[in-house]
């Protein structure tokens, strides 16, 4: 499994922020010592960053647990007060939306923190987040932007058919300080209604503050928190090492494996997926299926696609915008994972449309004048 | 059928969770803030459980050692407080048994004396609150506590 350290920092966890997800995750003294390592290796005068301080509600727990006694468990009791009241907060003000768009006939699908702190976590303090994200089929999407402006949110222009085609989800403000993820495809790692398909397939009940909405099933929540934590990010993403190993707790035994990878084969994010599930095996003895063992010793060859797109996507992206070229190749890579097929003419044609998309351009007969454009400024 | 009066708790806006032996209490509505310890924590679970107030006060008395009027003196004072913060509301209800037992209010073990007595603390404003550092603006017990030089901006 040590691939996966050849891709770069801000991908995966720092030797610190691994003691932390251990104090947080592992059951026995193993939990204790990796606190303590944990604190002699950081300095506490510093940020901490909010990766790792929303982490902190559940190494408090899971220290609670254990009996730990250390003089910084009153500010870790602290961070937990401050999130449990922050989740709290956040549920409560939201609810009125929620009613709102099913009263309207709009099927509501809960994504990310709310569904795993409900479900999963079962604690209002343990899965902090910062807003709400909730999914809504593409169809619905017009009525669903038209009843959150009718309750006072700003939901910016209504999206463009590239919009739809390009993009996941439209961010809603209300008031300065609430936000609001709409999105319109489940996940950004699937931007087609295959995608979409295979997860609305996979959905089950959630009672949210007693309206019965949606919620991803285990196989469908799975694949959306590994896949949206593989990406490089400039502060690392580990959220999704617990909220993946606390779905596989409470419901390993309902995952669909061979319906996961043939999705993902599907999608060209096996390589992800395999990444994922590889360093949780690692580093937290997660016990998998040995047919899943055996396809993350043994992938399937990746097409030149997800090895072009999972280039960037796994690599620091800083990197790739200091030179004008490298910043075109981000644009190649990210329709690398949005085209739908290797034929060369219609690759080329649906590059072209992203090009004039992502370049603001009014037609793609401006394509060519601006690269001249852009050489011209650069050579002369 | 004869009705008793109890108190319940002013959901769905007030919202409470017991973090190893503090309860923590939510007005989602104002944004306060409240903790309460030791016996104050005893009155609110039996509130919770639907206790009346007479109730109340004779589990309160059997359970802990002390002088009985100061004792419950002391616990009206904190009942009044929880109505003067909206946390709970008085209520009638059909009289039934009183089926709790004392050891069964709290899910973990009572102290014998009645040591400190039951109050109400509060932190006004969340927003003020929810602006300190969690690790760097905070005394030792943690959140929502400031350090004394550092007021809440």
């Amino acid at each position: 499994m040590s691939v996966q350290l050849r891709h770069s920092v801000h991908l995966w966890p720092s030797a610190e922020q691994l003691h932390l997800l251990q104090a947080a995750l592992l059951a026995d003294d193993k939990a204790i010592r990796a606190f303590c390592d944990w604190r002699a290796g950081i300095d506490l005068d510093a940020e901490l960053g909010y990766p790792v301080l929303r982490l902190l509600p559940l190494v408090y727990h899971n220290l609670l647990r254990l009996g730990a006694k250390d003089p910084l468990m009153g500010r870790l009791k602290g961070v937990y007060r401050r999130f449990w009241c922050e989740n709290q907060q956040l549920f409560f003000d939201v609810l009125p939306l929620v009613q709102h768009l099913q009263q309207g006939g709009v099927d509501l699908l809960l994504l990310k923190g709310a569904p795993l702190a409900l479900t999963y976590y079962g604690n209002y303090a343990l899965r902090p987040m910062s807003d709400i994200d909730l999914a809504v089929r593409i169809g619905q999407l017009p009525k669903a932007l038209a009843l959150l402006r009718e309750i006072g949110w700003d939901t910016g222009p209504d999206p463009s058919a590239d919009d739809l085609r390009y993009q996941h989800a439209i961010g809603c403000v209300r008031n300065l300080n609430q936000r609001l993820d709409v999105h319109f495809h489940i996940s950004r790692d699937g931007l087609n209604a295959a995608a979409d398909t295979w997860f609305w397939e996979d959905v089950e009940t959630l009672d949210f503050q007693g309206v019965m909405v949606w919620q991803l099933a285990p196989t469908a929540l799975l694949a959306h928190t590994i896949l949206h934590g593989m990406r490089w990010n400039e502060e690392t993403p580990i959220r999704w090492i617990p909220d993946a190993l606390m779905i596989l707790k409470q419901r390993g035994g309902d995952v669909d494996w061979q319906r996961l990878f043939a999705f993902a084969d599907a999608q060209r994010l096996s390589q992800r997926l395999a990444l994922g599930l590889g360093y949780l095996s690692e580093h937290f003895a997660l016990e998998l299926p040995e047919a899943v063992v055996g396809r993350l010793h043994n992938p399937l060859r990746r097409s030149w696609r997800e090895r072009i797109e999972n280039g960037v996507i796994l690599s620091e992206r800083g990197r790739w915008y200091e030179h004008p070229l490298t910043k075109q190749w981000v644009i190649f890579a990210e329709y690398c994972g949005l085209a739908d097929t290797d034929s060369l003419l219609p690759f080329l044609n649906g590059y072209s449309h992203y090009l004039r998309y992502r370049w603001r351009l009014r037609g793609r007969l401006e394509i060519l004048p601006t690269v001249l454009a852009g050489l011209w400024r650069r050579l002369v | 059928m004869e009705q008793k009066g109890i108190f319940k708790v002013n959901s769905p806006y007030i919202v409470s969770e017991l973090i190893d032996g503090e309860l923590v209490i939510m007005n989602l509505k104002s944004g306060n803030y409240y903790s309460v310890r030791d016996t104050g924590v005893f009155l609110w679970s039996a509130l919770e459980k639907g206790c009346s107030q007479d109730e109340m006060l004779a589990l309160l008395t059997d359970v802990y050692n002390g002088d009985i009027p100061s004792m419950i003196g002391q616990s009206l004072l904190f009942i009044k407080s929880l109505l003067d913060n909206d946390l709970v509301s008085q209520a009638m209800v059909a009289q039934g048994p009183n089926t709790w037992a004392a050891d069964q209010i709290m899910g973990q073990p009572l102290l014998d004396k009645f040591t400190s007595p039951p109050v109400l603390e509060v932190f006004s404003d969340m927003q003020d609150l929810l602006l300190l550092d969690p690790i760097h603006d905070i005394a030792e017990q943690g959140w929502p506590v400031a350090k004394p030089s550092r007021p809440a901006e």
